[in-house]
This record gives C-alpha cells, structure tokens and sequence, in this order.
C-alpha cells in the first residue's frame, strides 16, 4: 500500500505492507532509532511518537493508520542543532540515567506540553503514567517537567 | 504481518462495500491496542484487516432522542473529556479514564473495547449498568440493535458475524436524580487490568434519600462482565449510608463467592469486592 505521511516535518510517500507497525518503519525503514521497543504491547511507553499531536504508542499502530498525519519523533525535537527546553530541562534536572526510556518520556510530556503548558504535579503524573522507567525513580522526570511548566 | 492487507474505507457506505468482501479471516481494527498485539503472536488466523479509523461517521458522542450514544470509533481520551457523558454517565467517565494510559486512551475505542469482549474489559460495567445496546451494521448495510448482555456471549466472545461491526453504542439519557459510580481494582494504579470492577447506578432523590431502579454490574467476575439483578434487587428502596455499604460489601461478598467459586482467584475477589462496594457507595452519596 503507498502511504503518504510526514516524519519531524518531512513528507514521505512510501509503498509498505499496511499491517507494519510504525516503530519499524520508523526505526528501519527511516532509521529513526531514537524510538525505542521495550515491550511491543503498549505496556511501557519507551515506543512512545507524537502522531496528530497526541502521544501514541508506536508499536502499536499499523502504518496503514498514518495516512495524512504529522508524526514526531524524539529526532524531531531539536531545531537547528538547538535541543527543546524540555531536553536541556531534563539534563539539568538529571531526569536521565541510563536514558533508555528517555525519549518515550520526552515524547509524552511533549505531548502534555503541547496540549496544556502549565500542567500541575498531578497532570504531568498522569502524562507518564504510561511510561516506565527502571533508574530514576520518576521525581527527577517530574521535576524537569515542572522547570518548563511555570 | 507483511502479508495482512488492509481494506480503508472512509465512509459507512464504503465500510458496508468492505464487509462485503469480508470473510472468516477478516478482522476489524479502530486503535489497534488489543488487536496488533493479538496479530504478531500469529494466532488469530486473520489475513485482512478492515480499517475503520477513516470511517468518520463512527466518531461522535451526542445526546438526541432520549438517548447518549457514542460512536464505536470514539476513543477514551475523547470520552473522558466529555461534558455530557460526565453530566450523565460519571462511572462510564471514570471507568474510560481507568483504561491503559494516556498512549492507550488517544487510540482505543469504545467499540474495540466491547468488541474485544475481555472480561476486565473496563467500559462493560458502566454500560451495562446504564442499559446499553450497541448498534450494528452488516455487509447488507443493514441495522440491528442489540442489548449489549446480549452481545456479550463468551470469554472473548461477541455474537457478531464476520460482516458484522458496532457503529455506535446508546443508552437511555438518564434523567434528575440519576446517581452513578464506577470503582476498579488492579495490581497497578495505572496501566492495570482490573481484577475487579464495580459500577453501581440508580436514582435517588436529595430528601427522600430511597434508591429505585437500581442497576448493578461487575467486571472480572466470570466470562464477561454482567448485572448483578439479584444485588439490585437488595438495593432496591435502601438509603444511601454506611448501614447500606455494609449489607452491600456482605452481599456482593457472596455473589462472588458463588460466582467464581472454582476460581483460584476467588477467595481474593470475596474480599477486596467489599472495598469497592464501601467505594461506590461513598461516591454515590457524595454526587
């Protein structure tokens, strides 16, 4: 099936079996390997993109499913070699350890940012509750979200 | 999964041309949150997929003619947010925001969610509750509606037909003095199963303080999620106070003990039950 779609502001038009799951596409077929598999069942959150500005699990959506829609990955948040805010609030705030479920978190409190940019503790918990993560212990997420809500 | 096709309609007529073709190993997928992980383990035997996401006329929450009804192709994060579901259907609110994580909820719908047919399936309760019928279509371009009890036949089981697929999901729009509650437990307080589920509706006047039609439904109990008549028959004319959570904890206490009495599970569920039903109450009285 050719699918036409957008990746961090590139068109694309690609002919792909529609039952492909967009992490593969986008991390084999563009290369995108920011995105990460943890699960593939929508349990961790570490395959987390922004389609249609809201978070989405990647593994699970079928590429048939992108037709006409503007994904971003956790590539598409730099802007001309300048890292988000939310980037550089999560290194100040040492929000990243061993930064496997950082970009499934950058992703979606980019989402929450987009939608709501002043979220309060409660709404930024329950942002990444679909996220894991084994090292931080979350507060330190928490905090790095909260630097660039005010 | 690279051989899958993908059929895309984009229109209820184009949809009913697609059930057309459709055959025994035909499935339907909207969010894709249960189906994608069933497709890769290989074993739903399924080589077509129809695509409902484009079919835009399943994607509405509106209230006309007496009724709420929600388009089977809505998904939670849109239910959640609604004014008139949370106006009338608070448990159903409650129990949609319940369901995965904000991922999950910005692509499940209702319709996979009841189509999907899994016990712990979290929107069941409420709409059970609120005596829902789910409105389908088949590949004549025929409608049927059926009560969703009815619909629900089996562990993962619907009584749909291949070229059968819910459009829309109704219930009576409840009127003055419809109280509701929904309470769910499960390992996790997010991204969780429920291991049991509790949505509780009724109407109940401010001065009379007296229940009447009292609706009552369990998830994760048995096959499918179902109403408890025999617990709404109990609850029938009782005031809402902690004399009443009382009775009700002992009595859905017993219903589950019968109910899953084989169960491993079961001396667990006779149990935390009772949490829920001091839970619900409490959420009643306060509405």
């Amino acid at each position: 099936m050719v699918i036409s779609f957008r990746v961090n502001g590139e068109e694309y038009s690609m002919d792909l079996p529609p039952a492909t799951r967009l992490i593969d596409l986008l991390r084999n077929n563009l290369g995108l390997t920011g995105t990460k598999e943890g699960c593939g069942e929508g349990e961790c959150g570490t395959c987390t993109v922004i389609m249609d500005n809201v978070a989405v699990n990647s593994c699970l959506v079928p590429v048939s499913q992108i037709r006409g829609k503007e994904i971003m990955t956790v590539e598409g948040l730099e802007k001309n070699g300048e890292l988000d805010a939310l980037q550089d609030s999560f290194i100040r705030n040492g929000a990243v350890q061993c930064g496997f479920c950082t970009p499934g978190m950058l992703m979606a409190t980019k989402a929450l940012l987009m939608e709501n940019p002043h979220p309060d503790e409660d709404e930024i918990r329950v942002a990444i509750s679909g996220n894991l993560c084994r090292c931080t212990g979350y507060s330190s997420i928490i905090n790095a979200v909260k630097d660039v809500a005010k | 999964m690279d051989n899958i096709q993908v059929m895309t309609p984009e229109s209820l007529p184009e949809l009913v041309e697609a059930l057309k073709r459709s055959t025994f190993s035909t499935r339907p997928v909207a969010g894709g949150t249960d189906l994608m992980i069933s497709l890769r383990r290989g074993k739903m035997g399924c080589d077509t997929l129809i695509d409902l996401s484009g079919v835009r006329e399943m994607n509405f929450i509106k209230a006309e003619e007496g009724f709420i009804s929600i388009g089977a192709g809505t998904t939670f994060t849109d239910i959640v947010k609604s004014e008139i579901l949370h106006r009338s259907a608070i448990s159903l609110t409650v129990a949609s925001g319940s369901i995965g994580s904000p991922q999950i909820r910005n692509r499940a719908t209702i319709g996979g969610n009841i189509a999907n047919a899994s016990p712990a399936a979290d929107s069941i309760p409420p709409l059970l509750m609120l005596e829902a019928e789910a409105v389908i279509i088949n590949s004549k371009g025929e409608y049927k509606t059926v009560p969703l009890e009815d619909l629900l036949v089996d562990y993962e089981k619907t009584s749909l037909n291949h070229d059968e697929v819910i459009v829309s999901i109704r219930f009576p729009e409840p009127g003055a003095g419809y109280r509701n509650a929904f309470s769910k437990i499960g390992s996790r307080k997010t991204v969780t199963i429920a291991k049991l589920s509790l949505a509780v509706g009724g109407y109940c006047s401010f001065e009379e303080n007296r229940l009447s039609r009292v609706r009552v439904a369990l998830g994760s109990v048995g096959k499918s999620a179902r109403r408890f008549r025999s617990v709404e028959t109990f609850l029938e004319g009782r005031d809402l106070s902690s004399e009443t959570a009382d009775l009700l904890s002992e009595t859905l206490s017993l219903e589950v003990e019968s109910a899953i009495s084989g169960r491993s599970s079961m001396p667990y569920k006779r149990e935390a039950v009772k949490a829920l039903a001091y839970e619900v109450i409490e959420r009643l009285i306060g509405s």
